[in-house]
């Protein structure tokens, strides 16, 4: 197995570049400015979510980035996005659009950054459902990273699970 | 002096939205394309004097776009700025080496655009050309 491959990603300075990641690309695409919550705080998730997924693959490890927003906030995030006034409605698949690009420019430089590391992947394209769920149910082999921030009363969740690949030797 | 005819190539609608909310206020001919087979065609026949080219798309990728762009004669020296979410070195050195004006990395603002795109190409504010 590939399973030592996730010794040369410290969790710690990837939380760290994740949570700086989402904060630069709201703050630069959306004009919005993230408040990163403690990790051990309770919260209390919306009723439906908006999950952006992006996957990303390489010979060693393949993981999964998810961005989940309230229908609510993904629409505001949308209309951010392109300079809109508060009364100007966003088309939904525009707004599902929006919610994609954002996880898709979190997770390209995520990307970028393991490939510092030695673990080359290939970015795929960006999906969005509307889940009454959160998106992971984590694998037992895998890195898991779960930020949680706050845009107003808005809740933002970013989960990022990492998985090593089997060895084609094995 | 004739308006510069800029296209842009991008699988997302809202990139492309984000893009026209911002050259729209300047004297060019926009042209749009949502993905890299459909913006290679868009390109042969219009011509433009710049191409705005995403990098991860369905079809055909702003890689193999960029490719066959350079394959052509008449597109073999048009201007190209590559925008992408990856900024992995052997990915960006193998576009560098295709010939290309600029790299912009996704998350960007409004101004690195205008000034990427202005150093290709002459962007007149419309009002000034009205006024």
């Amino acid at each position: 197995m590939h399973q030592t491959s996730l010794l040369l990603v410290d969790p710690e300075n990837l939380r760290s570049y994740l949570s700086q990641q989402a904060i630069a690309t709201f703050n630069v695409m959306l004009r919005m400015t993230l408040e990163p919550l403690d990790p051990g705080q309770p919260i209390a998730h919306p009723v439906e979510h908006l999950v952006g997924v992006v996957g990303f693959a390489g010979p060693k490890v393949a993981g999964t980035l998810a961005l989940t927003v309230s229908p609510a906030h993904a629409r505001s995030m949308a209309g951010s996005f392109l300079g809109f006034g508060p009364g100007e409605s966003v088309d939904e698949a525009v707004v599902s659009d929006v919610l994609g690009e954002v996880g898709n420019m979190i997770c390209g430089n995520l990307v970028s950054w393991l490939a510092k590391r030695s673990l080359d992947t290939e970015l795929g394209l960006p999906t969005v459902t509307l889940s009454p769920k959160l998106h992971f149910k984590t694998a037992s082999n895998a890195l898991y990273e779960r930020l949680c921030f706050l845009d107003g009363d808005h809740l933002i969740l970013l989960e990022l699970q990492i998985c090593a690949k089997p060895s084609p030797q094995t | 002096m004739p308006t510069p005819k800029i296209l842009f190539v991008d699988d997302s609608k809202a990139i492309r939205m984000l893009i026209a909310n911002v050259l729209r206020p300047y004297e060019c001919t926009l042209l749009e394309a949502s993905n890299g087979l459909q913006g290679l065609e868009l390109a042969m026949v219009e011509l433009p004097q710049l191409i705005i080219l995403d990098v991860t798309m369905p079809e055909m990728t702003g890689l193999e776009a960029l490719k066959r762009i350079r394959s052509f004669p008449s597109l073999a020296r048009t201007p190209v700025i590559m925008l992408t979410a990856e900024s992995k070195k052997d990915k960006v050195l193998e576009i560098i080496n295709l010939g290309i004006s600029a790299y912009i990395v996704k998350p960007f603002t409004e101004a690195q655009l205008l000034d990427k795109a202005g150093r290709v190409v002459t962007l007149t504010p419309k009002s000034v050309v009205a006024g």
